[in-house]
């Protein structure tokens, strides 16, 4: 294949959307006018994102939709303008769509645990991700070979650090975190836009299969391989945690 | 509170390529979502993650018809001087701004770039949205890329 056939391919590939990436990812080693193009193509994504972060809607604009919706609601002065308002919270939005999912899905399976280490789990998340106090990462990388090393000294094991950025799971970092009172190690993994924590630490135990939860909205996946327990939470859904800790998984067999 | 007000924003402040169509459309948009909330309602048993993603169809197909409304006035690139306050939408060292460089593709270019990039969509999900083949997603995006690419130099640069 020839190197404008590879160049046509990069886009695709940084969207973890090419199937045959084998003979790209080769080119890729020993091409370096491509693998800059391909930081280029995530660097303009990085910097839309950073830029819609930059400037959230105006408070102007959210008074003015607010009155124009309150205003619809009065016109039309019917019963469903009264219980309609309120499905506006967010946080009733979720949590009618955990307590639906929870529901809906809990005979495939997923249903919901009540167990403290599941809340420890989903309170680190949201924790990491949520408000003036967000602490995503103690180091920030997407190279595993400087995520992987940060670790030692900080734990009493060494935690699998792989970036799966080819299954569309890029690596994004990584800090130490605090779950029963034990420190153990939160890798942060993108999926399109979403973040997920996947907290792992030594278990005396057997391995165990992938069981899921939904709670507030968000999915949680735990499960034990080769004497590691692992927790993933998100607000993806739960097949791409659980693509996720097949992953995980084949890395350790 | 209005869920996903900042996504809306974003996505409706991309497509129309200023500050003002932006307010309107996202205002137009979230009266369509109440009309049929019926719809809202549907998407929501789902999970928040489609709910917004349902919201920012309609904001998107606002878009859409806002721009067919304006169809007869010359589509003129609007600089908003708010969002360049260069007034010749130049940096000092001549390069684009990835948001005026967005602001330079056709609409279905800056479509895709959106869904994906903003929205986050598959590109299985970007060809329904698009009612397009997935083989029209993927070179589309691509020639997108390279255009933003070659107009703004070195992204990588300026944002680390």
């Amino acid at each position: 294949m020839t190197h404008d056939h590879f160049e046509d391919q990069l886009s695709a590939y940084a969207d973890g959307e090419l199937e045959e990436r084998a003979e790209l990812e080769t080119h890729l080693a020993s091409c370096a006018s491509c693998t800059a193009r391909l930081v280029e193509y995530r660097a303009i994504g990085d910097s839309l994102r950073q830029r819609a972060r930059a400037e959230p809607a105006p408070a102007a604009l959210r008074a003015r939709v607010e009155a124009a919706i309150g205003g619809a609601q009065a016109a039309a002065a019917s019963p469903w303008a009264r219980r309609r308002r309120p499905m506006w919270s967010p946080g009733v939005l979720a949590a009618a769509a955990a307590v639906v999912l929870a529901v809906g899905v809990g005979v495939s399976g997923w249903g919901r645990r009540d167990d403290s280490v599941s809340k420890e789990v989903l309170d680190s998340h949201v924790r990491s991700l949520a408000g003036d106090q967000a602490h995503l990462f103690d180091v920030q990388s997407t190279d595993q070979h400087t995520v992987k090393p940060w670790f030692s000294g900080k734990l009493d094991f060494a935690p699998h650090v792989v970036d799966f950025t080819p299954e569309g799971f890029p690596l994004l970092g990584g800090r130490v975190d605090f779950i029963e009172g034990r420190r153990v190690a939160a890798l942060v993994y993108g999926r399109r836009l979403h973040k997920i924590n996947v907290y792992e630490w030594p278990t005396g135990g057997n391995d165990t299969k992938t069981a899921g939860e939904l709670r507030l909205g968000y999915s949680m996946l735990h499960w034990s391989h080769a004497g590691m327990m692992y927790w993933a939470v998100s607000d993806v859904g739960p097949p791409d945690l659980e693509e996720l800790a097949r992953n995980i998984d084949s890395i350790s067999r | 509170m209005l869920p996903h007000l900042d996504a809306a924003y974003a996505v409706a402040r991309q497509l129309t390529r200023n500050r003002h169509d932006a307010e309107d459309v996202v205002q137009e948009a979230y009266l369509r979502a109440l009309r049929y909330f019926d719809g809202f309602r549907g998407a929501q048993t789902e999970s928040e993650q489609e709910s917004r993603a349902w919201l920012l169809t309609i904001v998107r197909h606002t878009c859409y018809s806002a721009r067919r409304r304006s169809m007869d006035r010359a589509e003129t690139i609007e600089f908003d001087d708010r969002l360049h306050s260069n007034p010749l939408g130049v940096d000092e060292d001549q390069r684009l701004t990835i948001e005026q460089a967005l602001a330079l593709l056709p609409y279905e270019a800056r479509e895709v770039v959106v869904l994906r990039e903003l929205e986050g969509l598959s590109y299985k999900e970007i060809a329904q949205a698009i009612n397009a083949p997935i083989g029209t997603v993927m070179s589309r995006l691509a020639r997108a890329r390279e255009r933003l690419r070659k107009v703004i130099g070195d992204v990588a640069e300026r944002t680390t």
